[in-house]
């Protein structure tokens, strides 16, 4: 599994439910376990509202309408159904980018040339897969977010701007939030992927690298979950590139 | 003569002490980096797309000059100043030597931007670096 260009085009991380059963490798079905924790913990984080859009998750919605009437959010208001939507949790930097760094040299010297020291960070145990990589997404947030479409860019302390780096998104933005909680997104994880986006679009790689995996993924697919067959996607590119 | 540019090198770099004696030297290979990069930039406006005058799909010099500008802190933008210069082969002051054609070293900048898309923005999924294969005609 790999990297910036790989989120773009699955635009998904992973998520716990429903689970996933095609994990092969022991390390990957390890993982599957902190992923339903990181998404309790980042929903309780970001109070069941995607940190962009502040859509109520319909899950937690539906459950707590049977329990009562009318159904409040975590603040105890009344939520607006209209307003609710499916809520993923998605990584800020890519899960599978702590296992090309792990094999790959370059690329962590390259990461180093990004943010001195931002290596080491993510590769200590528990941090990519931690809440301080994670953010609450609605899911269209989340594949405009994954694609670098959106970027949040630091205001001031806590809060951040919602910027867009594409135009179709026209009118909603930028957008205020804040990052609260016991543990909140990193700022200087989410300052990292505003610079990779400012760069793959600046340079019209966000494009080619679009076109590229669109190709590559038309042949491999996504799988019901949301994950894509990253090794065979990369190897794909690798040989159309070769 | 082709000169490899190996992992090892690359990792002795990263951990290498800041590699300018003061502001002034650090100006300089600034100035140095964007006088190359923005010599092929200016051409790939001029001429850009069909045929593509750096390769085919994204603009190679501007993603250099964008992730240079996109570091984050000093001693990120001297680790990368550091490692373009390896890599092109040259010194990192204009004292070092003289290149009288900027031109000349096209392969090599270009190389530098492949360099950085197969290293990280699109990684490999080997445990091979892209860079154990690279070498630089000079």
């Amino acid at each position: 599994m790999t990297s910036w260009i790989v989120q773009a085009a699955a635009t998904k991380t992973p998520q716990p439910s429903p689970p996933i059963s095609h994990a092969q490798d022991p390390a990957e079905a390890a993982a599957e376990t902190p992923l339903t924790a990181l998404r309790t913990t980042c929903l309780l984080r970001d109070r069941h509202r995607c940190v962009i859009t502040r859509a109520f998750d319909i899950d937690s919605a539906l459950a707590r309408a049977r329990q009562s009437s009318p159904a409040v959010d975590d603040d105890g208001t009344p939520i607006d159904m209209d307003t609710t939507a499916s809520l993923a949790v998605a990584h800020i930097i890519p899960h599978e980018f702590l296992a090309v760094m792990a094999r790959n040299e370059a690329t962590r010297v390259v990461m180093e040339m990004f943010d001195s020291g931002v290596a080491a960070e993510l590769m200590k145990p528990g941090v990519v897969d931690g809440p301080g990589n994670a953010i609450t997404l609605t899911l269209e947030m989340q594949q405009r977010f994954g694609q670098f479409h959106v970027c949040f860019s630091e205001v001031a302390g806590t809060t951040w701007r919602v910027d867009v780096l594409v135009p179709v998104l026209g009118g909603r933005f930028p957008v205020t939030t804040t990052r609260t909680g016991v543990e909140p997104p990193g700022g200087r994880l989410l300052a990292l992927h505003a610079a990779v986006g400012r760069v793959l679009r600046g340079s019209g790689t966000g494009e080619y690298l679009r076109v590229l995996l669109g190709d590559a993924e038309g042949g491999v697919g996504v799988r019901g979950d949301g994950s894509t067959a990253v090794g065979e996607l990369v190897g794909m590119v690798v040989r159309m590139k070769g | 003569m082709a000169t490899p540019l190996g992992l090892d090198a690359l990792t002795t770099l990263s951990a290498a002490d800041p590699p300018f004696a003061n502001d002034d030297d650090r100006a300089q290979a600034v100035g140095r980096f964007r006088r190359i990069v923005g010599h092929f930039e200016a051409l790939e406006i001029e001429k850009p797309a069909s045929p593509p005058q750096h390769g085919d799909g994204y603009n190679r010099p501007a993603l250099i000059r964008l992730t240079f500008d996109h570091a984050r802190s000093e001693k990120s933008k001297d680790l990368f100043l550091v490692v373009f210069f390896q890599f092109l082969g040259i010194g990192i002051l204009d004292e070092d030597d003289d290149f009288v054609d900027v031109a000349a070293l096209r392969d090599a900048v270009l190389g530098f931007a492949e360099f950085l898309m197969a290293n990280f923005f699109l990684p490999r999924a080997s445990s091979q670096s892209a860079c154990l294969s690279v070498t630089l005609e000079s």
